[in-house]
């Protein structure tokens, strides 16, 4: 490089009482040459209309922490309160049992059998207008409850695998609007599952702790509940 | 006397002692900001390709897998923190050692400690980058480097603070201008958020959902206490130094400061919005995300106003293309975030691609870019060497600058689609990442176009070291200006631009 | 304002506040909270994991699962997360105890996994779906993490880890394909993810 001052001798931390002095005007580059001065301060005043402006934006956001701070709260998360009182009153409206049924389908089911119901061909039956989901209601309520293991024959199709059981995660509240959504979803029309009937059938098989497998389901004992009461 | 003063009113002699004494700052700065910049371009260059791989993976998920250090998961923190760290900030440290050096008008302090400086940083990155390639990231968003890397940034930023700040205190220059301002914040800031969050989320046991609201304190503030001031620093600077002009308003330039140093330090915590955090923490972050329009709106004024007149300007300079268009970014994007931090806008946009296209718009539209005008400005400088071609440099900003934009845009739509849809539950998921693959699809083509540009860029850089390419008298513009054959002449006292 | 510590006081004050704000306040506040939850005779532990989960949970964060998945739920009238079943309620500070790192994650390019344990009970289906996503959710766009298993000839008796593939994603006879520790480490972790359980005060 060209203009060599040499790294020592500006290693100090104050510096030489005339800088530039090694340097020969006609050393100089074109590119320092043509340079402008440095930049300067121009004077204009800030504009009337921008402090109306930064105003109601200072206005707004004095009122929204104002409005949205619950309290300071580290156990307030609802910002809409404004941490009055802690509880935070459940909602009363009743919800549509399907709605709910729909919510624990798509939470527990819909990663295998798909939220539209028709499974995966070959790994994970389907439950539109299967007759496992349509039928005898007694098997529908113990594969929930235990499981199901082994082969397994679906609307003509074959299938092999594991259903994980769903008696200790749910409860018989649970079991009854997800079993009672795919009865009545997808093109499917069967009478909904009272929690009394599933809580009948846990009794009943309560020492029971390998899933079902296809022939056993078959031959399980009739429901002592038999008929469902519409609704 | 100070070197501010208009310009006609500078006798000869006077210019030619300030001539002497810029080549002489720019004497002690060369080898530690082209060491910097050097190093910002290489890991540009590697930032790109993990840029590109990442986003094919997204649309793609089958290219290039197998070994596990190629996985998305680990190439995309990669990306992240080369561009952050190597590219960027790398870039940012160059253009600060330089900007602050020129404005105090004295040498810059401790070139060997700077050189040092930048082998640390760049052992840093390394095996940084590699530790998360090999598995060792923390998944801590913007700090995934391995509890290994960090020391070596935190002892190369020691040295460029105490540099930037030993040179300030020696200023020959009486005033302190406004760039210097937002430097003396920008290295004031960096490393006490760089060592606390390190300290505080790597190192010690901070744990639960303390270790996420540090975590987006610090991110966030990277872009706002680091990144901003250097990018609007320097756009204070060179803009009005390449137009001859002053800052519009000094008024402005201190509102603009003041409200940027108060209100972005809280505005981290929006992105946490709907999270586990209580409602007072989310809606101070809301507040402070809001009150950032105030600074913007001043320093929108402020540089708009300085350029108003002088905008055929663009047609010649570089350096002014990249930097206004920069500025310009700088202006939309920070609007746009002001309105996603908003619970109603952030309840659509949070967790989808937009804010990835946010991101980009910020890191890229606005820092990138003006970083890359810096560059055009500075290097020849320090290397007595102008750039190889104008055409390549029209490419590069081209390239660049379409590309950044279809970027944002695919995004932006993508993601808000995106965001509509997983609001309502009865879409299924898999609907809804079908839709976004189109958007990816053109994201990952606007990437491409990004990637041209930098190749274009680093063979400038390259050339311009290696002094390849014929030997100029006068600036690499884009077009030849008509009055270009005066633009040599020593002491242009009619306020000609270059 | 050409005095430097003008200029340096304003620049520490300003950040310092916020530092406070952010930071500290936050830190002391949730720190009180976790001490008078610990308090309680029916407080639960403060270690989330350990064993294989926590073990997996390293797992997680070294292949940057976050990135994809997030950990969070966002509250009933804000999103639709709860009505999607991604958890029963939204996500509190206390379902964080003790976690390093913790990974609430800012995309969600996949689902939410913050109750993951309890949509998908079966280790078996995490197995496919981590070798190849695809398996088990056709159009997923998952990275493969074909990495964390090993595809191996038969050996005698095939073992009763390896995993059982549909027809159509069989391995070639002969061979069996079985997780490595990693894989079973990182399944227990996903099993184990459960932020489900009711608040013992009312709550948000």
């Amino acid at each position: 490089m060209k203009h060599a001052t040499t790294m020592s001798s500006i290693d100090k931390a104050t510096p030489q009482p005339d800088i530039g002095e090694n340097h020969n005007v006609l050393d100089l580059h074109a590119a320092i040459l043509r340079e402008q001065a440095e930049p300067r301060d121009g004077f204009e005043p800030i504009p009337a209309w921008l402090t109306f402006v930064f105003g109601a934006i200072i206005f707004w956001g004095g009122y929204y922490l104002a409005s949205f701070n619950g309290g300071f709260r580290v156990t307030e998360y609802d910002e809409r309160r404004n941490g009055a009182s802690d509880s935070l009153a459940k909602s009363t409206a009743p919800v549509d049992p399907v709605v709910l049924g729909k919510r624990l389908y798509t939470a527990n089911c819909a990663a295998c059998h798909q939220p539209t119901g028709l499974g995966v061909s070959g790994q994970f039956p389907p439950l539109a207008d299967s007759e496992w989901v349509l039928g005898e209601p007694a098997m529908l309520k113990n594969i929930l409850l235990h499981g199901l293991q082994g082969p397994l024959k679906v609307k003509g199709q074959s299938y092999n695998g594991n259903m994980p059981a769903f008696g200790a995660r749910l409860s018989d509240d649970q079991l009854s609007l997800v079993l009672s959504y795919i009865r009545q979803e997808w093109g499917n029309a069967a009478a909904p599952i009272l929690p009394e009937s599933i809580a009948a059938q846990r009794k009943a098989f309560a020492q029971r702790t390998n899933p079902w497998s296809e022939s056993e389901l078959k031959t399980l004992p009739p429901d002592p509940i038999a008929v469902e009461k519409a609704g | 006397m100070s070197d501010q003063t208009i310009s006609t009113a500078q006798t000869e002699s006077q210019r030619q002692a300030f001539a002497r004494q810029r080549a002489a700052i720019d004497a002690s700065a060369r080898w530690p900001v082209l060491g910097f910049f050097t190093g910002s371009v290489v890991w540009l260059l590697v930032g790109t390709g993990l840029a590109l791989l990442a986003s094919i993976k997204l649309h793609s998920p089958e290219f290039l897998d197998g070994p596990s250090w190629l996985t998305f998961g680990r190439i995309r923190p990669a990306h992240l923190n080369t561009v952050a760290y190597g590219w960027a900030s790398q870039a940012g440290i160059g253009v600060t050692l330089w900007s602050m050096a020129r404005l105090s008008r004295t040498e810059l302090r401790y070139p060997r400690l700077l050189m040092f400086a930048v082998l640390l940083w760049n052992i840093g990155m390394l095996v940084g980058t590699i530790g998360i390639l090999a598995g060792e990231g923390t998944s801590i968003e913007w700090l995934e480097f391995p509890a290994f890397a960090p020391p070596f940034f935190a002892l190369a930023f020691a040295i460029v603070t105490v540099s930037t700040m030993v040179t300030f205190s020696n200023r020959r220059e009486p005033h302190v201008y406004v760039t210097q301002w937002y430097l003396i914040g920008a290295v004031f800031w960096f490393p006490w958020l760089y060592t606390a969050a390190n300290l505080l989320v790597i190192y010690a046991s901070v744990s639960g959902v303390s270790q996420a609201s540090i975590n987006w304190w610090y991110a966030h503030n990277v872009l706002g206490l680091w990144m901003t001031p250097i990018g609007v620093g320097s756009t204070y600077y060179l803009l009005p130094k390449v137009l001859g002009r002053p800052i519009y308003s000094y008024q402005l330039s201190l509102l603009g400061f003041w409200s940027l140093a108060l209100f972005y330090n809280w505005a981290g915590v929006h992105h946490l919005i709907g999270g586990p955090l209580p409602a007072w923490l989310i809606t101070l972050s809301i507040v402070g995300s809001v009150m950032m329009l105030i600074p913007v709106i001043t320093v929108a004024i402020n540089h708009h106003m300085t350029v108003l007149g002088s905008f055929r300007q663009l047609r010649y300079s570089p350096t002014l293309r990249f930097i206004v268009f920069g500025a310009m970014s700088y202006s939309a994007v920070s609007i746009q975030g002001s309105l996603q931090s908003l619970r109603t806008i952030n309840e659509v946009t949070h967790f989808t691609h937009y804010t990835v296209a946010h991101a980009h718009m910020g890191a890229y539209a606005f820092f990138t870019m003006i970083m890359f005008g810096s560059i055009y400005y500075i290097v020849p400088r320090l290397t007595g060497w102008e750039w190889a071609a104008g055409g390549l440099i029209s490419f590069h900003f081209w390239s660049t600058s379409v590309g950044v934009l279809v970027y944002f845009i695919a995004l932006t739509f993508g993601g808000w689609y995106q965001g509509l849809d997983l609001n309502r539950a009865d879409v299924p998921f898999m609907t809804i990442v079908r839709n976004t693959l189109p958007y990816l699809q053109v994201r990952s083509w606007a990437g491409i176009l990004m990637a041209a540009g930098h190749l274009a860029f680093a063979a400038l850089f390259v050339m311009n070291l290696l002094h390849i390419g014929k030997q100029r008298s006068g600036p690499t513009l884009f077009f030849d200006r008509p009055d270009a054959a005066t633009l040599t002449v020593i002491g242009d006292a009619s306020g000609r631009t270059v | 304002m050409n005095q430097g510590p003008t200029i340096f006081l304003g620049v520490f004050l300003t950040f310092a506040s916020a530092w406070l704000g952010l930071v500290v306040a936050p830190y002391v506040q949730f720190e009180a909270q976790r001490s008078q939850n610990a308090a309680k005779v029916d407080a639960p532990p403060e270690t989330p994991m350990e064993g294989l989960a926590a073990q997996g949970r390293q797992v997680y964060r070294a292949n940057g699962c976050v990135y994809c998945h997030s950990q969070q739920i966002r509250p009933e009238n804000f999103g639709s997360d709860i009505a999607r079943g991604w958890g029963p309620r939204r996500t509190v500070a206390q379902d964080y105890v003790g976690e390093r790192p913790v990974m609430l994650g800012t995309m969600r390019t996949g689902p939410d996994l913050a109750n993951i344990g309890t949509r998908q009970t079966s280790a078996a289906w995490h197995h496919l779906h981590l070798y190849n996503s695809r398996i088990t959710s056709p159009g997923s766009i998952m990275p493969r993490f074909t990495f964390l298993y090993e595809q191996r000839k038969v050996v005698g008796q095939r073992s009763s880890a390896a995993l059982t593939f549909p027809p159509e994603w069989d391995v070639k006879p002969g061979y069996e394909v079985v997780p490595t520790n990693e894989a079973k480490a990182l399944v227990a972790y996903l099993l184990a993810m459960d932020r489900s359980r009711p608040l013992e005060e009312p709550g948000p």
